[in-house]
């Protein structure tokens, strides 16, 4: 008893003492408030703050949304919740407090993460994009790409081909590289790096978009190409919870084209005299069943979170596996994460974060013509007089085509279907927050990135004929790389009346170790055993290599802000990178933004219609160095090995030839973006809308320059060209209906114009090589003209008299040929725009996501191979419009092996602007006291469309596609790509 | 009463201070710890990283120059410029395509499959973006760069193990392969830029001055040959180029200079057909005429190789011991391999109007070796049921012989028909013809030199069909223009032709090179 009095007693009179300072000229009387607060759907709020104004009494509300507190009467309680409006109310003795809280739209007090801090929102002078990650769940999806696509303005996200766990292409304001990467930096909980394929989406909690210069800088040397901040998953205090989100859905090919029957097929081969084609042959086989099928995706994830006074902690599982609707095609993922926050001394707090990512995929032979076993190319391609199999040869796919070079699509799909890529991605950081003084933190972290991948083909001796001529082949490669971070952080954070100031500096060590083998053998007996070991003969190319790269900073950041109305940011940010040549590698990264947040001066208080108007201004430079090898800078040589066991050359030892020039001048891309930008909150924050112009200007582009034939190498990569990027970005968020029923829109729309400005040694590249009918490039890049136009002759039509295109002769010499080629098309989009509509009505949601690019033309490059007449494969039926005799008026010209009608025209060029009903997302949140008594928070259903329905005017499979997706020199071009296909999901998240 | 410990108000005093202030001390000391450790550590890093799994030649303490130190590393670029010939650059660029060019392009052969490249050489509709002409380009200045790297870089290497002696031949050959390989260019294109030297590394400091060595112009053909004909005297100096090796015929010996010499001084602007007869007849001493012309490309009974490597006729010849002569499965089956069969329509089809050359000529003996006749499943050029297939690459154990006494021979022959003295002209096609069980040119072809050429040329189109001779000899002879402009009204199954003028006997430079090198200049006409 005694025990237990006094050091009550003494917190007592402590407390006492406090509390009669604190409650001077107060003399209302405690009493016992009781309260419920819920949100505008009637959904009880968890976690709230109920907090007496002005002190540190305050509680939070439980999982009924339920609170109990004791206050003073008559005193203010302040009801307050991040994404929600503070709401204040009068206690009024003991009567229950029963709120609702409005959301907060811009939620201007909202946290965005910037590198290596947070702002609050409403105090950021750069450019960020906030990706709304709240219907992430609803939306399952392989790629944690796919969840900024059509959400932030300026950012465009293209899935250049249908394959399952096809990389998503993610470019913020344009492509800035030539030869260097155009990838964005993802910062994953402050780890950079170039891929998140191995990111669960169900982990994210927030995805900030660096894109101006100014907000990019503090990421220096990488963030060129804008910086994509994702946080994960913590424990929040309040919020224990088991979460279950699982989902199974189809997927079916959007299009389908059809080929000629045997009887047209044979029409046409005697017309054209490529093959003879005997009589009598029947149709034995639909190429488009054998090949396609319909897919389905699976997604189950599981998470344990929670947290206490001193822990918070997340912890993660899943399963993705998705199998296409190409016959062999799949992608399957398993997923781990494991998040722990504690605060183990008052001043000091550890955390770390562990992910694990399984993940592999096998695909198909694409961007190929059949005659190189192009997968796509070859379902229209091959004749259907052939059945799958050789009935005289049990084993074997059938392959007598009568002279045709073609193989079947059964036989194309069997030469990768025993391939497999497998990739294992660890990352793991540990860091340590320590809180020097109240004004100064500081911050150390260590990340290991681990990445091992696996890739083995193995190829048939018997089944494929060109199994049979290598005697089957298998390869193995595996590569493991090593990426580990070191950060270290000083904070400074002071307030002086009302200035305050936030002081950032530190270092950051990057450091990475790279290797693979590669191993190849050939000569099988058979397909039983595919490994490397069954294999007689040894390949030749067959080795190991290793590389490492670092990289050394130097961050530094000063903000000031006054009164949350005038903001002023500088970066600044030195970065040291291994891989340039000596006196060139280090780069200065310095930029500085403003902002004048108009709507906090006095003179616009009286307008309440406007409520928030603020106004941004920023400058900055960052650097490019991804996509330079490793020693690029070196006058390397490399080794390539002699037969030994020719006679004579036992004892033999490999010969080395150069493959590179040295270049001691070797430096950064520099990119320089000016930004101005406009915030404007109308309507209480019903509608908030932000405009952003921008100018990029990038010097030093690295090139790869090929060298005239007569130079000792063949290639130099080099600083050599300018390029410019300048646009303009809208978004538009409005909660148009806030009642029971609401409404609620995000829109975006982006231009971006890019033109390169200048280039030293070589003023013409040719790139874009398609077909071999022709392997004519049809992309030309040169100075004055934005990255990949298409090049080529414009075609006049079909001549009624010879059946052949009329090529316009351009410069009217009398004859057509090189010389009358010009530009023909450009992939660039005039605009791209995304909407997001949200209809919610008590538990019931509909959410329609609808994306769209305008103006941008494809190169159909398959209908050279689909259309061309020009050998003996099979064609597709547009083919039965050719022209066949002297006077007859069409569009399709004659058949004929001369190919003149397949060089690189207007003719293959097509309008590519489409909008597309992206997503469809019915949900119903189940709100049943029934399952509140068993302990489930939340319980909701749902039904997801995806890529339903497409408005174009492109006649090929899909006009997303992109074979060369990854490449900023070669966009729009359809050559055999693997296309997109339509999905439909059911799933439901539960909580409990 | 068992408890705590209780403490006054002041002692808990105390102890929250000195709690809080051991709590500083302690936050200071792990700050100040953890600093001072990433300083340490920080200054260790360093920024050099040294390749792993490349060699790094030069350095920026030369000149940026190419450098070799020892005489291993030459050694290796020695053995390279053979090397490299036994690779694509040799198969693909020297050889097959080669042979489309002398063969499909004049009128021994149809294009065989209907690839565009192919397609254009035998209308004479070949332009700048022909993928075969480009490939060849760069592949012929592969070669050349590949010799350069001894010839411009042996002299410079400090390592004293690499004798005098081998420095002057090792140059030799490499000068020789360089020499074949211009005067083939010189042939194709015309006037070409002249590549000896290596010029140092791009910098920025540099870059007007090297400029033009990187990206050259065009050299006359006059300027070219001459450059030719210096190289191959400075390799034929002695100690140069070694004598030939009768069991080794891939070498570039002295036999290969003179023959090489011999061509030259007959297909260069301003000829010396004398020259020409005193480097055939070096040559002739040291080769003879294989007995039985089939042994020369045909496998051996057991089917397990070729009869004959390294013939007594052969003077340069690229081995393939090991089987890697892929360029068999262009043209045919492989009579080693017993899966082997015609399994799509081959390049370099026999034309109609060569096989007239060898039936009016009486010709069975090479016709037979030259061009076979098989039953396939396509019908392109000839029925399917007799379809013909160049036959000189029976097998991918086959060597491809470059040069041989019999071209020698004929060659001589044209020089003696140039010079006027057509009896010794007559000797040599005879002792060719003899071989082949022809009877001897008779008289009234050998009265004459008009009919004494043309007897010539067929002499020599029917002994080297597909050898990479014809187109050259048409030209060489100022026969272009007639035989191929009339060629569609004797061959029937020749696909019509554009008609060949003084602009398009060149072929045009790749179109992707004039755009890399503003300074070369297309040949007119494209």
């Amino acid at each position: 008893m005694k025990r237990k009095i006094l050091p009550v007693l003494k917190r007592g009179i402590l407390s006492a003492i406090l509390a009669s300072i604190l409650s001077f000229g107060l003399l209302a009387q405690p009493v016992k408030v009781t309260g419920t607060v819920k949100d505008a759907a009637n959904v009880p709020l968890i976690g709230v703050t109920v907090v007496e104004k002005g002190t540190t009494n305050g509680t939070m509300t439980d999982a009924d949304g339920q609170f109990t507190l004791t206050v003073p009467d008559k005193q203010i309680l302040q009801i307050s919740m991040i994404g929600f409006r503070t709401q204040e109310i009068e206690v009024n003795g003991t009567a229950p407090i029963n709120i609702v809280l409005a959301e907060e739209l811009t939620a201007i007090d909202e946290v965005v993460v910037v590198g290596y801090g947070t702002v609050k929102r409403k105090d950021i002078t750069t450019s960020v994009s906030t990706v709304s990650t709240k219907d992430l769940t609803e939306r399952p999806m392989i790629s944690a790409a796919a969840a900024i696509q059509g959400k932030a303005a300026g950012v465009t996200v293209i899935q250049p081909n249908g394959e399952p766990g096809a990389e998503m292409v993610v470019r913020v304001r344009g492509n800035t590289s030539i030869n260097a990467s155009n990838d964005p930096l993802y910062v994953v909980d402050g780890v950079p790096m170039t891929d998140i394929n191995f990111l669960s989406s169900n982990d994210i909690e927030s995805i900030q978009i660096l894109k101006d210069a100014s907000s990019a800088a503090i990421y220096g040397s990488r963030a060129s190409n804008g910086v994509v901040l994702i946080t994960t998953k913590n424990g929040i205090k309040g919020k224990t919870r088991i979460t279950l989100n699982a989902s199974l859905g189809f997927t079916d090919v959007v299009k389908q084209m059809s080929s000629l029957n045997v009887n047209q097929y044979k029409d046409l081969m005697d017309e054209l005299g490529a093959a003879t084609i005997p009589d009598g042959l029947t149709d034995k086989t639909n190429w488009f069943d054998e090949t396609y099928r319909r897919g389905s995706a699976q997604n189950y994830q599981l998470s344990f979170t929670g947290a206490s006074d001193k822990t918070s902690y997340y912890v993660s599982g899943g399963y993705i596996k998705e199998v296409g609707v190409i016959n062999i095609a799949y992608y399957k993922r398993y997923n781990l994460r494991a998040n722990i926050e504690n605060q183990i001394k008052d001043w000091l707090k550890i955390s770390t974060n562990v992910a694990y990512s399984n993940y592999s995929n096998n695909g198909i032979i694409s961007g190929q013509g059949s005659n190189r076993a192009g997968v796509i190319l070859s379902v229209i391609n091959t004749p259907t007089y052939a059945p799958i199999w050789d009935t005289d040869h049990p084993g074997q796919y059938y392959n007598n085509f009568y002279g045709a070079q073609v193989t079947s699509p059964a036989e194309n799909m069997s030469r990768t279907a025993d391939n497999v890529n497998a990739n294992n991605r660890l990352i793991g950081t540990f860091g340590a927050d320590a809180k020097i003084l109240p004004s100064l933190k500081f911050n150390s972290t260590i990340s290991l990135d681990r990445l091992y991948t696996h890739e083995t083909s193995f190829l048939d001796p018997i089944k494929t004929a060109y199994g049979r001529s290598q005697y089957g082949y298998a390869t193995d490669n595996r590569t493991l790389g090593t990426v580990i971070v070191f950060d270290n952080i000083l904070t400074f954070d002071k307030k002086l009346g009302e200035h305050s100031f936030n002081v950032v500096g530190g270092s950051s060590w990057t450091q990475s170790h790279w290797s693979q083998i590669y191993m190849g053998t050939s000569h099988f007996w058979d397909g039983t055993v595919k490994t490397l070991n069954a294999g007689n003969k040894v390949e030749q190319y067959s080795g190991t290599t290793a590389s490492e790269w670092d990289i050394m900073s130097f961050i530094g950041r000063v903000a000031y802000n006054y009164q949350s109305k005038y903001l002023f940011t500088a970066n600044f940010r030195a970065d040291g990178s291994s891989k340039l040549a000596p006196g060139h590698k280090w780069g200065y990264f310095p930029s500085f933004s403003a902002a004048w947040r108009i709507s906090a001066e006095p003179f616009m208080q009286g307008i309440s219609s406007i409520h928030d108007l603020k106004l941004r201004a920023g400058w900055g430079q960052t650097g490019n160095q991804a996509g330079i090898g490793d020693y690029q800078h070196y006058e390397l040589s490399d080794y390539s090995r002699i037969n030994w066991w020719e006679t004579g050359q036992s004892n033999a030892l490999p010969t080395i030839t150069p493959i590179t020039m040295e270049n001691v001048d070797l430096t950064w891309e520099t990119t320089t973006t000016s930004n101005i930008g406009i915030d404007l909150g109308l309507l209480k924050g019903r509608i908030a809308f932000t405009v952003d112009a921008y100018y990029k200007y990038t010097t030093n582009l690295l090139m790869d320059i090929p060298l005239p034939s007569t130079a000792r190498v063949s290639h130099l990569v080099r600083n050599e060209g300018e390029m410019s990027n300048k646009g303009i970005e809208f978004t538009v968020d409005s909660r148009n209906i806030e009642r029971e029923f609401k409404w609620q829109t995000n829109f975006n729309m982006s231009f971006n114009r890019n033109k390169v400005e200048k280039f030293t040694l070589q003023q013409v590249y040719y790139y874009g090589k398609t077909s071999e009918a022709t392997s004519e490039n049809v992309i030309r890049m040169t100075p004055g003209k934005p990255l990949s136009q298409y090049w080529g002759y414009i075609s006049e039509g079909v001549d009624p008299e010879t059946g052949n295109l009329i090529y316009k002769d351009i410069n009217d010499d009398g004859k057509v040929n090189l010389s009358d080629k010009t530009w023909i098309g450009d992939p660039n989009p005039d605009f791209i725009y995304g909407m997001t509509n949200t209809f919610t009505y008590k538990g019931l949601s509909l959410n329609i996501f609808i994306q769209g690019s305008q103006g941008n033309d494809i190169y159909n490059a398959s209908r050279m191979e689909t259309e061309g007449m020009y050998d003996a494969k099979n064609q597709s039926t547009r083919v039965l419009d050719r022209w066949r005799r002297p006077g007859q008026v069409t569009y399709m010209p004659k058949a004929s092996s001369a190919k003149d009608n397949l060089l690189a025209s207007t003719r293959f060029v097509e309008d590519g602007s489409y909008l597309r009903i992206k997503t469809l997302t019915l949900s119903y949140n189940i709100n049943s006291r029934l399952l509140k008594k068993w302990g489930f928070t939340n319980v909701q259903p749902y039904f997801t469309a995806q890529n339903l329905l497409t408005f174009t005017n492109y006649k090929g499979f899909d006009p997303e596609v992109n074979q060369y997706g990854n490449s900023a020199l070669e966009q729009g071009i359809d050559w055999g790509t693997y296309p997109q296909s339509k999905s439909y999901i059911f799933g439901f998240n539960v909580e409990f | 009463m068992t408890g705590e410990p209780t403490r006054s108000p002041k002692a808990t005093f105390l102890a929250l201070t000195l709690n809080s202030k051991r709590n500083m001390i302690m936050k200071q000391i792990f700050s100040i710890s953890t600093f001072l450790g990433i300083v340490v550590f920080l200054s260790s890093c360093s920024l050099d990283e040294e390749p792993i799994s490349n060699i790094v030649q030069g350095g920026s303490d030369t000149t940026g120059s190419y450098k070799y130190y020892t005489r291993e590393e030459m050694l290796s670029q020695y053995e390279g410029i053979y090397n490299i010939l036994k690779g694509n650059n040799g198969l693909e660029n020297w050889n097959l395509d080669m042979l489309v060019f002398t063969e499909t392009h004049a009128d021994n052969a149809y294009r065989g499959a209907t690839d565009a490249e192919l397609t254009q050489l035998e209308q004479q509709k070949q332009n700048g973006i022909n993928k075969n002409i480009e490939r060849d380009w760069n592949g012929y200045f592969a070669i050349v760069s590949a010799a350069n790297r001894v010839i411009c870089n042996i002299d410079a290497v400090p390592d004293p193990a690499l004798t005098q002696a081998e420095r002057k031949q090792w140059k030799a050959e490499a000068l020789i392969l360089r020499s074949m390989i211009m005067f083939d260019m010189v042939r194709l294109w015309g006037g070409i830029p002249l590549i000896l030297t290596e010029p140092p590394a791009i910098t920025s400091e540099n870059i007007e001055e090297v400029y033009p060595q990187y990206y050259p112009p065009r050299n006359t053909m006059e300027e070219v040959y001459a450059q030719i004909i210096a190289d191959l005297n400075t390799a034929l100096e002695p100690g140069g180029a070694p004598p030939i090796d009768p069991s080794d015929k891939f070498v570039f010996s002295q036999t290969v200079a003179n023959a090489l010499l011999a061509k030259v001084y007959a297909e260069q602007p301003v000829r010396d057909y004398g020259k020409t007869v005193e480097y055939c007849q070096k040559v002739e001493a040291d080769a003879s005429l294989v007995p039985v012309y089939a042994d020369l490309f045909a496998v051996n009974d057991a089917k397990t190789d070729v009869k004959l490597r390294n013939s007594s006729e052969s003077i340069f010849e690229i081995p393939f011991s090991d089987g890697g002569n892929w360029n068999t499965w262009m043209f045919g089956v492989d009579e080693t391999d017993p899966n082997s069969k015609y399994d799509w329509a081959k390049w370099l089809t026999p034309s109609r109007d060569l096989m007239a050359a060898y039936s009016s000529a009486g010709d069975n003996v090479r016709k037979k070796i030259t061009v076979v006749t098989a039953s396939v499943s396509w019908s392109n050029h000839y029925p399917s049921n007799s379809y013909l297939f160049m036959h000189k690459f029976p097998s991918k154990y086959n060597s491809i012989i470059k040069i041989r006494l019999a071209d020698i021979l004929l060659l001589k022959a044209e020089a003696y028909v140039n010079l006027g003295n057509l009896a010794e002209a007559a000797n040599a096609v005879n002792i060719v013809r003899a071989r082949v069980n022809l009877p001897d040119l008779s008289s009234s072809v050998t009265s004459s030199a008009t009919s004494m050429a043309d007897a010539v040329l067929n002499e020599r189109r029917l002994e080297l069909a597909f050898e990479g001779q014809r187109w050259f000899d048409l030209v060489r002879n100022g026969k272009a223009f007639d035989v191929l402009n009339t060629l569609n009204s004797r061959d029937e199954g020749r696909l019509p032709m554009d008609p060949v003028t003084e602009f398009t006997i060149l072929l045009p430079l790749p179109q992707s090179q004039i755009d890399i090198n503003p300074n070369m200049v297309q040949n007119p006409g494209y």
